[in-house]
């Protein structure tokens, strides 16, 4: 018996949002855990914490121009940052951040 | 055909504390990812973690996990060689190691460990990128300063232990400190808890400072050293001042634990960085016993730096080795000291004296048993991380004479176990220094020994030059002289240049017969039996191996006892007496097999499984070809794999089974063209001839192609089992995915999927928020395995799930 499957184009947001969440899962992200997400306000901010959230993760935002940003990154919990901010980059070497994504590795 | 022994990852020298989170999603993660790179700074514990991970994927791993140390190697190339060494490859002539390593791993599942890659890192960025481009079951975890940057790399920062929160004895930092003080002999009660957790903050929770500051607790309170580390904070001498939190916290603590020291402890410490990984007490006591201290001061001063952390010691095997981290600090403190040149000049010495001694007693002392020869070459196989250490010194101080009589006394770089290994490079580098000071017949036996190597590479041309003029300087070391005599026949003889390599046989012959040099005195009399017998004088080949197996026999080396045992097989071989061979074989295979020579061990095996064959020994054939197999597999050697493939095309004709000897026969020959050898060969002509008469044109080639289109081992394995190659295998259906694993919800929004819907109107039809349609559908694509949305939809519609 054949079957068709026809597929909204206007879906291809959440084919990619659906991505986004395995990986964040295969770089260890699991529900309950804090996610840095340190992006500029915009679409990939909206579209990261979205995906951090379908994991059944928090997200915390980040302003990347935010004052005491290093210490920020130092002293939190998280374990995974999505950011491609230079300085937070930096930052996340001295911290307890194990995964740092860039927007590009969310496949946003 | 798994490899008994599945891991060579060492024994953990204390418990492992915390980090089982970590410990879970790193061993996870190797299902999606075939690179992680485990990145921090010195001492925060990369190395344990990836030990401990490796640990855990053993057995998912069929082909096992290797662990490949990289701190001590100090040249690119060697990284290479490092990993070759570890999965025991061995060198093929005229192929990069690259090559072998690919070739050896294409089919296997396996996890190479690469640990302390920084120094390094190109070098094992461009193999692991190999590796993972062309072994599809490959995966890597390297432990790093910092990353590789390849694709498909997963960087991993190694954080800190936990520090103490609320709960101080339950963070990771503090239990680590505690079990560290316990097996240094002191029990903390909980009163001392507040300073222990002052104590693990302040250290940042770094294992390796952690470790240090424990060893001292039998005459400091945990109070009192997190005072005094505060103020080594403050008078911070080593190091970068500007370099990151961590790394300045660990040089104070490690500075701190060293200022305790006793001057003696401190002058031994730093003595100690010159030795390579993995050293025992007697090189300590001949490299790092100079005045101020003494022979009789090293065991004591030893074991108080082992019980201070700074050295660690493996009781198993009575060895010692610093941390990486550490000795890069003592190598500091040695080139601060006026003592650096001292102490490296000694080392130097010291290997030059201990590989002469054993090159000595390996090749040309006359009359020895094999044993005190196989012992003289395991322990100058040993010390090749020392020598190699040393040969570096010999390029920065510009003692060339010194390094030039080293490296001509170094059989770990010659290896007659197999592979030619690192000469080439090591002399290229000595003899393109000014050497206008070295005596003119130390050059002339260095380009000697640069032409074994180049030989062993297949580098014939340039081989024979370097063995031409170090023959027109040499003199006064007829060891070398009767050898380089013969390794330039040898080279003529490759390029058909029988009658001048004739000549040079000849003058081996002699300078060995006038210095009872018996090794090479074997060489010359196998080579000339060999040259007689092409030459079909059947007797004096005969008369010429019996002298040359004598010898060997007196001699003792167990290189040249297989030597002339297997070539005592050919010639009775060549005069029909297949009894005789045979015996040689057997006893050719019992000295390879001593020697540890696995490429001509494989080699032998399978010449001796073809006599067995044909003299109708079927059942112990097929065992031999059995083990020629799987050693040949093992070691990488793919000429003795094409070997064995022949053998057992004989085999199968042998029993009757034609077919067999077709496809075996057409997997040696694609197994030579895939290595770039010539193709045809008399015997494979020959047999197909027979098989066309027999099986008609098209069954014969039908088979010849078959034989050609699937690796070369598998087909061996269906002719040792009587069995054909099927048709193509059909493609294993994807296992159903179990509807029952999904909830309700999950059921629902699966099947709206299969109409096409936005997860905002899926979160319209059932009242919820978009945000949870993405979290359910996350949770379903886990459950299933699947990577989209469009995979569940299809999945739905096929179990026909209701999408309303």
């Amino acid at each position: 018996m054949e079957h068709i499957v026809t597929m909204d184009p206007g879906t291809a947001h959440d084919e990619r949002l659906a991505r986004a969440t395995l990986r964040l899962r295969r770089c260890g992200v699991r529900p309950g855990d804090t996610i840095l997400i340190c992006l500029p306000i915009g679409p990939d901010l909206f579209f990261a914490a979205d995906a951090v959230m379908a994991l059944g993760a928090t997200a915390a935002p980040l302003a990347p121009d935010g004052e005491a940003l290093d210490e920020t990154v130092a002293a939190s919990p998280a374990r995974l940052m999505i950011s491609d901010d230079p300085r937070a980059v930096t930052a996340a070497a001295e911290s307890r951040i194990r995964v740092v994504m860039s927007v590009a590795d969310l496949g946003a | 055909m798994a490899d008994a022994l599945l891991h060579n990852l060492p024994a953990e020298p204390n418990r492992f504390v915390g980090r089982e989170r970590d410990i879970d999603d790193l061993c996870a993660m190797f299902h999606e990812t075939r690179a992680v790179t485990l990145c921090g700074v010195g001492g925060i514990g990369k190395t344990r973690l990836a030990l401990r991970v490796a640990a855990k994927l053993v057995p998912e791993n069929a082909d096992g996990v290797w662990l490949v140390e990289l701190a001590r190697l100090n040249r690119p190339e060697l990284v290479l060689q490092e990993v070759a060494d570890v999965f025991r490859l061995e060198t093929e002539p005229g192929h990069s190691p690259l090559d072998t390593l690919v070739a050896r791993l294409s089919n296997a599942t396996c996890l190479i460990v690469l640990d302390n890659c920084e120094h390094l890192i190109e070098a094992a960025a461009h193999t692991t990128a190999a590796l993972l481009a062309m072994c599809p079951e490959v995966r890597v975890l390297a432990t790093s300063r910092e990353a590789m940057r390849i694709p498909g790399e997963l960087i991993w920062h190694v954080p800190p232990l936990d520090l103490p929160g609320d709960d101080p004895a339950e963070a990771e930092s503090v239990q680590l400190f505690l079990n560290r003080a316990r097996a240094a002999g002191t029990q903390l009660g909980e009163g001392s808890l507040p300073d222990v957790a002052r104590l693990c903050r302040a250290l940042d929770g770094l294992p390796l400072a952690l470790e240090l500051a424990a060893a001292r607790t039998r005459m400091l309170s945990p109070g009192q050293i997190a005072d005094r580390i505060d103020d080594r904070f403050a008078l911070l001498t080593s190091g970068d001042r500007t370099a990151p939190a961590r790394q300045r916290t660990l040089a104070a603590a490690v500075e701190w634990s060293h200022d305790l020291l006793s001057t003696a402890e401190k002058t031994l410490l730093r003595r100690l960085s010159v030795l390579a990984g993995g050293f025992d007490l007697d090189l300590v006591e001949r490299v790092c016993a100079e005045p101020p201290l003494s022979d009789a001061m090293v065991v004591p001063l030893l074991g108080a730096l082992v019980d201070k952390s700074l050295v660690v010691c493996d009781e198993q095997r009575g060895r010692f080795r610093l941390l990486d981290t550490i000795r890069q600090f003592a190598a500091d403190r040695l080139a601060e000291s006026d003592e650096e040149r001292l102490v490296r000049d000694l080392h130097l010495r010291v290997l030059v004296r201990l590989q002469e001694l054993a090159f000595e007693a390996e090749f040309v002392t006359p009359r020895l048993s094999w044993q005190e020869r196989l012992a003289a070459l395991t322990g100058s196989r040993e010390r090749l991380g020392d020598q190699r250490e040393a040969l570096e010194w010999v390029l920065r101080s510009g003692n060339f004479a010194l390094g030039l009589r080293l490296c001509v006394r170094s059989s770990g770089l010659l290896s007659m176990g197999g592979g030619a290994g690192e000469i080439v490079s090591w002399m290229e580098r000595l003899l393109d220094q000014d050497l206008s000071r070295v005596p003119r017949e130390l050059v002339a036996v260095a380009k000697g020994y640069l032409s074994y190597g180049l030989l062993a590479r297949d580098e014939l041309e340039v081989g024979l030059t370097a063995a031409l003029e170090g023959l027109a300087e040499m003199d006064g070391d007829p060891f070398m002289l009767a050898a380089t005599h013969a390794i330039a026949a040898g080279a003529l003889m490759r390029m058909g240049r029988a009658e001048e390599a004739s000549a040079h046989i000849e003058q081996a012959m002699t300078v060995a017969h006038a210095h009872d040099d018996q090794l090479n005195e074997v060489s010359a009399l196998v080579a000339l039996s060999v040259h007689a017998l092409r030459r079909g004088r059947h007797r004096e080949a005969q008369r010429l191996v019996a002298e040359a197996h004598a010898a060997a026999m007196s001699h003792g080396h167990p290189w040249s006892a297989a030597l002339a045992t297997t070539h005592l097989g050919v010639v009775a071989e060549r005069r029909g007496d297949l009894e005789a061979a045979s015996e040689h074989y057997d006893a050719a295979i019992s000295w390879l097999r001593r020697l540890d020579n696995r490429g001509e061990l494989s080699e032998c095996l399978a010449r001796s499984g073809r006599i067995m064959a044909l003299r109708g020994e079927g059942a112990a054939a097929k065992e031999r070809l059995v083990e020629a197999l799987a050693v040949a597999r093992q070691c990488g050697i793919r000429q003795a794999l094409s070997r064995c493939l022949a053998s057992l095309s004989t085999m199968a004709e042998a029993e009757g089974d034609l077919d067999g000897a077709v496809l075996a026969s057409s997997a040696a020959s694609s197994l030579r063209e895939s290595m770039g050898h010539k193709v045809g060969s008399h015997a494979a002509d020959e047999l197909l001839a027979r098989a066309r008469a027999k099986l008609g044109e098209g069954r014969t080639t039908a088979l010849w192609s078959k034989g050609r289109a699937r690796p070369p081992l598998e087909v061996a394995a269906l002719v040792l089992d009587g069995r054909r190659p099927e048709p193509a295998p059909v493609r294993v259906l994807q296992v159903e995915a179990p509807s029952a694993l999904l909830t309700v919800r999950e059921m629902e929004i699966a099947g709206l999927l299969t109409r096409g819907l936005s997860n905002k109107a899926i979160g319209e039809e059932l009242v919820i928020s978009p945000a949870t349609v993405a979290r359910h559908i996350a949770n379903i694509m886990e459950k299933l395995g699947y990577t989209s949305r469009a995979q569940i939809a299809v999945w739905a519609a096929e179990h026909g799930v209701p999408s309303a």
